[in-house]
């Protein structure tokens, strides 16, 4: 047959499954973040074959031969550990109740299935009576899938992959279920599937059934294919082998059994990955050199399994988080970054500004009040000159702001600090010589002169800053001329608040 | 990158098969029932209604900070339809992959699409209680706000966040067990600091700034902003809260995929 027909080509392939007791263990061991030896058991000890298109292959064995592993790698349910597998088609799998939800209906699960394979209601309209008919389920049809019998199940599941018009089909031990009479109409159905070029993959445990429709016999023994070749000449083999194995005494073949396992848990895929790698392994020890060789490779034994399996892992994993995908994500995290920080700095300042303008209407509602009253008082120009140099004291806080700021260094709370420390400075900077007029002529300059700035400074904390800066400084300068307008304000009120 | 427009592209081409999906989940969920999908309704709205009268009436809401019981019940209304849906689509997108895994490996199907049949699956949420929520602020005589397109866009949004978060979540959900319970929790914290029942305009201090910002506040606040009632607190923040927005959505959406891709293939061995 040509290459173009192969449909399934598995090159030593293995499959190894860690025998865990935890389920976190056996997460860190997949991830490579510790490893068990003694725990490995190879299902699969390098299998390797073609399957061509048309062609019926029955995979016959004990129980724990690794059939089942075999067929779960075939149907990509899992990957193997080492080894190639190339699949051409499509394939579905139908094991004992694969893929139905035991809460639906037959009918619903017909149509989820059909669903799920892309079809559209119409077609699935169309394709459900042939379904329901050909499983024979009757008015068990509507029932839910948890109270059919395994046979039943059966029937369902390969009623609907029939219907699914898969390349590929591969059956686990689906059929060994069955009633006589279904398992006749199910393999007039794989003939008929053989004939439109098809490939079915089954198990079966039943030397009838696999006489009956394969082409081809694949003999699984402890995780090693055996034999694989025409029915006519592995089948009696594998009888033969059998009635051998069955003639033996009790005692001899468990004794046998427990070696083969014992053999799987120590093998080691190191032939195959010396392979996979494509190192010469010289054969004969003729020369020096090739000895030692064969001895560092023999040392190299672990690192070589582990090195193709990542190979194998590399092929079915093949993503990468790529540069691009780590540029973008730096940039967009300092874009978050960078916009929460503004965003932060800008609603503080923003805070500070309507919190001091409360604080100012508060101030202006009690001075007015008084004012009627203080015109009369008059009481000494001692405390207006404290008045004064309170307004003056938030006036000339600005001038210490930055260092301030900066010493604090980045961010929010500190905002907050920051703003402590204005407070703290505006009462510990109570100088009785600072003279009234001084305010006035600072205060309009400053804004001038920090507003250009306002929109191009980048830096987060700056721009905060340098606004709290602006806005203390109009508020010092209105206040100020406020109370000047006032002259004699209740000053001990003023003074309190701030 | 490419792995992400890979997963878009896919969930556009199969968008006829996720809604198909959809259909067949919202008949086969509530099956057992004997009132079916009026659940859907009736569990949002039994919430609702306990919420009204605790912080409506009880602790006084609807007078504070709003100025009358139909307009802060259609103003929580809308907040709890955008924050129901997201909370049901990223727990069911999550989780989706691992639940469908045993049925899905078994067959040809496009595992990306899963989390999507999730949360088309909890639009129905959204929409009884987005419905509900206009009836009452038309009935309570407040008429719906002349940005009202913006809501198209925010009900976008949230999917498009919905989607890569859940996504990003349902490797690892398989990868490490733990990780739903913790997923739950801030899920549910997520009622209270995106401000679905109190509004976080009202907190004057840094926790309300760094609130305003969360992608949760974004949507739920982002929807009122433009069916309710321009909010100017939102507005505010509105720039830095979409560009934080829309980045965390991309980077969740550039891990997850290449997280989705990595291990897509070996699921079935972690669980």
């Amino acid at each position: 047959m040509s290459t173009e027909n192969i449909k399934i080509s598995v090159k030593n392939i293995t499959k190894r499954f860690e025998l865990m007791k935890t389920r976190s263990e056996k997460i860190l061991n997949i991830l490579s973040f510790s490893s068990k030896k003694d725990r490995n058991f190879w299902a699969l000890k390098g299998v390797s074959f073609d399957v061509f298109a048309g062609e019926a292959i029955g995979v016959v064995g004990l129980n724990g031969s690794g059939k089942s592993t075999l067929l779960n790698i075939v149907s990509e349910i899992y990957p193997p550990t080492t080894g190639e597998l190339t699949i051409n088609g499509d394939t579905s799998i139908i094991s004992i109740g694969a893929g139905l939800k035991p809460a639906l209906t037959g009918r619903d699960n017909i149509q989820l299935k059909l669903l799920m394979s892309g079809l559209t209601k119409k077609e699935i309209k169309t394709v459900s009576p042939d379904i329901i008919a050909f499983s024979e389920l009757g008015d068990f049809i509507d029932q839910p899938v948890k109270n059919y019998s395994s046979g039943m199940k059966a029937k369902l599941g390969f009623s609907i992959m029939a219907h699914t018009n898969p390349d590929i089909m591969i059956i686990d031990e689906a059929l060994s279920v069955g009633d006589s009479t279904f398992a006749s109409k199910s393999f007039d159905k794989i003939r008929e599937f053989k004939a439109q070029g098809k490939t079915i993959f089954f198990v079966s445990h039943s030397a009838g059934q696999v006489k009956q429709i394969a082409d081809r016999v694949i003999w699984m023994h402890f995780g090693e294919m055996r034999e694989m070749g025409e029915t006519t000449e592995v089948m009696p083999h594998y009888e033969q082998w059998q009635k051998d194995f069955n003639k033996k005494s009790k005692p001899e073949r468990e004794q046998y059994i427990s070696d083969m396992k014992h053999e799987q848990r120590t093998f080691s895929a190191v032939d195959i990955a010396v392979q996979q790698l494509a190192l010469d392994i010289p054969e004969s020890s003729a020369s020096r050199v090739d000895r030692e060789k064969r001895k560092t490779l023999e040392t190299q034994k672990d690192k070589l399994v582990k090195q193709a399996t990542k190979q194998t892992q590399k092929q079915i994993q093949n993503t990468k988080f790529g540069f691009i995908n780590w540029v973008v994500v730096i940039l967009l995290v300092n874009l978050i970054a960078f916009t929460s920080k503004t965003a932060l700095a800008d609603s503080q300042t923003k805070r500070d500004e309507t919190a001091k303008k409360v604080e100012q209407s508060k101030r202006s509602s009690q001075k007015k009040q008084p004012q009627k009253k203080a015109s009369k008082v008059k009481k000494s120009t001692s405390k207006v000159s404290t008045s004064a140099t309170s307004s003056v004291a938030v006036d000339s806080t600005p001038v210490n702001e930055p260092a301030i700021a900066d010493s604090d260094g980045n961010g929010i709370p500190d905002d907050q600090e920051t703003d402590t420390t204005v407070n703290d400075g505006a009462a510990e900077s109570v100088a009785p010589d600072i003279t009234y007029s001084a305010p006035a002529d600072v205060v309009p300059s400053q804004p001038a002169v920090q507003q250009p700035i306002l929109p191009s400074s980048s830096s987060s904390a700056n721009t905060g800053e340098a606004a709290k800066s602006s806005n203390s400084a109009t508020e010092a300068t209105t206040s100020s001329e406020s109370s000047a307008e006032s002259g004699t304000a209740s000053t001990s009120q003023n003074g309190g608040t701030q | 990158m490419i792995n992400a427009f890979k997963i878009i592209w896919e969930q556009i081409i199969y968008f006829p098969l996720i809604i198909r999906m959809v259909k067949y989940g919202d008949q086969s969920t509530y099956q057992n029932f004997f009132l079916g999908q009026a659940w859907k309704i009736f569990n949002p709205i039994l919430q609702v209604s306990v919420y009204f009268v605790i912080f409506g009436f009880g602790l006084g809401q609807s007078r504070t900070v709003h100025s009358n019981p139909a307009e802060y019940l259609s103003w929580m209304l809308l907040g709890m339809a955008i924050w129901r849906f997201m909370n049901e689509a990223i727990m069911g997108g999550s989780q989706s992959i691992k639940h469908q895994i045993g049925m899905v490996s078994k067959m040809k199907f496009p595992l990306s699409i899963l989390p999507a049949i999730s949360i088309a699956s909890a639009i129905w949420t959204f929409l009884a209680l987005f419905i509900l929520g206009t009836a009452t602020m038309l009935s309570g005589g407040i008429g719906v706000s002349q940005e009202w397109p913006w809501a198209i866009y925010y009900l976008f949004a949230t999917i498009a966040f919905s989607y890569s978060f859940s996504l990003f979540n349902s490797t690892i959900v398989i990868l490490i067990p733990d990780y739903i319970s913790i997923l739950r929790v801030v899920m549910m914290m997520t009622m209270w600091i995106g401000g679905v029942i109190i509004k976080i305009g009202t907190f004057n201090n840094v926790i309300g700034d760094i609130l305003r910002l969360l992608p949760f506040n974004y949507v739920v606040d982002g929807i009122r902003d433009a069916w309710l009632r321009s909010d100017t607190q939102f507005e505010a923040t509105f720039l830095p809260a979409t560009l934080i927005f829309w980045s965390l959505t991309i980077i969740f959406l550039l891990v997850g995929s290449f997280l989705h891709n990595k291990f897509k293939k070996s699921f079935i061995e972690y669980l």
